[in-house]
């Protein structure tokens, strides 16, 4: 049995073959996709690793297994729920509230709030987040760094792509 | 009635050497010493890869998101991460539904946008300490540098992460 990894574009970037319960990283590289066991000095761990390897894909196709993904594979499921759950009652329950106590006195704001309310809550696509935020910032709400590090690191938690980090 | 015991014989067969061994057996033992014959290292051959004997423990505090780097020992140049370990405080209504999840990952790049997630403990019991171990399995050719634990709080769990605690048990490799 193997683990793959794919990075965020859905290339296939590491491969992990399980034997006697535990992954083992076979040694590939991304750029040229080549499986080169020579990179292993110590002849026994390469020879062992090698053998297991060709029992593994001797009945795969690896054209297959080894395939990349596209990029909307991994990206397609991010936590939205999460993202609700963390914005009304976790850890980013403070840019919320402040958020909310601005909108309240701007309209402005209050639109652009509206916008990303229903993008987490009923849209769920990402474009429409984006969209809420741009207009969040021509607004000209500007968010604390501290505020920024936690959405930040709370959409790439949850699986989120870049289009709606805030640079 | 006759009491028949039966042993294993086993005769560890340890090599002590200051090289790697060229032609390791299946659970080969070798100790390993420097030039002037002090012990350096205790090693076994799993088939593949050269084993230390004993578990080792990396210790994580619950609330900080940190890098960490993980402690080996001479010679050797990666691990095996065997578990994930959480021991949790618990929150009141945690529930199947309700609860922190904690998160080991690793954090490759310089920036925590890219965390490959290892392994994640769920505290769902609702009060009292709990501790949840997940496997991990995963053999490390070299050390890595930004393991760290984050949390995310589902559906509005009030346990005090802060109060938690991770750990890792691993061994070195070579």
């Amino acid at each position: 049995m193997i683990k793959t990894i794919h990075d965020s574009e859905g290339k296939l970037s590491g491969i992990y073959l399980l034997i006697n319960g535990i992954y083992y990283p076979i040694p590939f590289d991304p750029g040229s996709k080549i499986i080169s066991f020579e990179t292993i000095e110590y002849l026994p761990t390469r020879l062992s690793l090698q053998s297991a390897w060709e029992q593994w894909t001797a009945d795969k196709d690896l054209s297959i297994e080894l395939a990349d993904i596209p990029p909307q594979d991994i990206l397609h499921n991010p936590g939205w729920d999460n993202l609700q759950n963390r914005l009304l009652a976790g850890d980013l329950y403070l840019l919320f509230s402040r958020l909310t106590a601005v909108a309240m006195q701007n309209s402005s704001v209050s639109t652009a709030q509206a916008h990303i309310s229903m993008a987490i809550l009923n849209v769920r696509k990402e474009s429409a987040l984006a969209a809420g935020l741009a207009l969040l910032f021509i607004a000209g709400y500007t968010l604390t760094n501290e505020e920024k590090n936690l959405w930040n690191n709370a959409i790439s938690e949850e699986g989120f792509s870049g289009l709606v980090a805030i640079p | 009635m006759p009491l028949f015991r039966r042993y294993v014989t086993y005769q560890p067969q340890s090599i002590g050497s200051a090289i790697i061994p060229a032609t390791p057996t299946l659970n080969q033992q070798w100790d390993e010493i420097d030039d002037s014959g002090t012990p350096i290292a205790q090693w076994y051959w799993n088939g593949t890869i050269w084993v230390e004997r004993q578990d080792r423990i990396l210790n994580f505090l619950g609330w900080l998101d940190h890098p960490y780097s993980v402690p080996k020992i001479t010679g050797s140049s990666g691990i095996w991460i065997k578990t994930f370990r959480s021991n949790t405080t618990g929150g009141e209504a945690n529930s199947p539904t309700k609860y922190i999840q904690y998160r080991l990952g690793d954090m490759h790049s310089a920036n925590s946008f890219s965390v490959i997630v290892l392994a994640v403990n769920e505290s769902k019991t609702p009060i009292g300490r709990g501790v949840y171990e997940t496997p991990v399995d995963r053999i490390y050719p070299s050390i890595p540098k930004g393991l760290n634990i984050t949390h995310i709080n589902v559906g509005g769990s009030n346990e005090n992460f802060a109060y938690a605690g991770h750990s890792i048990i691993y061994r070195c490799i070579r």
